[in-house]
């Protein structure tokens, strides 16, 4: 199989990975479409030493961040999503502040990390949060950017980061557990 | 707050995500590992937090499919 046929089949879960990320189509596309010339034009540069979907996600990760420079800065606020998110995070709690129910360890983990499968529901769950939220989860965790980057980037305070990496990481936790772990026989 | 105030596991929570991104001071951290010594659940939680970085940092496309199914 030619490099062109294999980035052909790459480009729709490239594709899925960067409206993750932007969540705009042309930026998406541009984004990808970028990932994909720069290898095809310079094909020796893949050595082989990593599989071309682990090169090609390199690769598009700096695309992604170029184009959040470009052309994402401005993201509406997701009022209506933060005060609904903090109300269900606010819901776990007590008012003592203990857990409503305490959260259960998940089954077998480390065999859980090894499971593709895990990933596409990790990405459905993904989907599902506000965009503003989404983008510095991602700009941190996927992108691996320091938070005062991240808080630089979309033009935020550091608390606000802070927050906005919480209530992520809470309804993700909450989004796996539901929609994996409980559902793993003990 | 001092190092003998005991946190609320509610508190507990955003310190964890805090502390993937930040450095923690020594008193707080030190009143974290208190509380997490005691309450089960905050561990569970800060397992799932690491675990839950690790998927995402590890992560590649894959094909696209519809949500799946656990394992049976």
């Amino acid at each position: 199989m030619g490099i062109e046929h294999e980035l052909t089949l790459l480009r729709k879960p490239l594709l899925r990975f960067a409206m993750l990320q932007l969540r705009n189509d042309a930026a998406a596309e541009d984004a990808v479409s970028a990932t994909l010339l720069a290898i095809l034009e310079k094909p020796d540069a893949f050595s082989g030493a990593s599989s071309l979907r682990t090169y090609a996600t390199g690769i598009l990760k700096h695309k992604v961040f170029d184009a959040m420079r470009r052309h994402c800065r401005e993201v509406a606020i997701d009022t209506q999503d933060d005060q609904s998110i903090d109300d269900a995070i606010d819901a776990l709690f007590l008012e003592d502040g203990h857990w409503r129910e305490p959260p259960a360890a998940w089954s077998e983990p480390e065999q859980a990390v090894e499971q593709r499968q895990l990933n596409e529901t990790l990405k459905h769950c993904l989907e599902k949060l506000p965009t503003r939220m989404a983008r510095v989860f991602m700009m941190r965790e996927w992108l691996e950017k320091e938070t005062d980057e991240v808080c630089s980037e979309l033009g935020i305070t550091a608390n606000n980061c802070h927050v906005m990496l919480f209530r992520a990481r809470m309804m993700l936790r909450g989004c796996l557990d539901q929609n994996w772990f409980q559902k793993v026989p003990q | 707050m001092s190092v003998d105030e005991t946190l609320k596991c509610s508190q507990v929570a955003r310190i964890l995500s805090d502390g993937l991104d930040a450095d923690m001071a020594p008193s707080q951290r030190t009143r974290l590992r208190m509380h997490m010594a005691i309450c089960d659940a905050c561990r569970n939680v800060e397992q799932q937090f690491s675990l839950l970085r690790r998927l995402v940092r590890r992560d590649e496309p894959g094909e696209p499919t519809e949500p799946p199914e656990p394992p049976k």
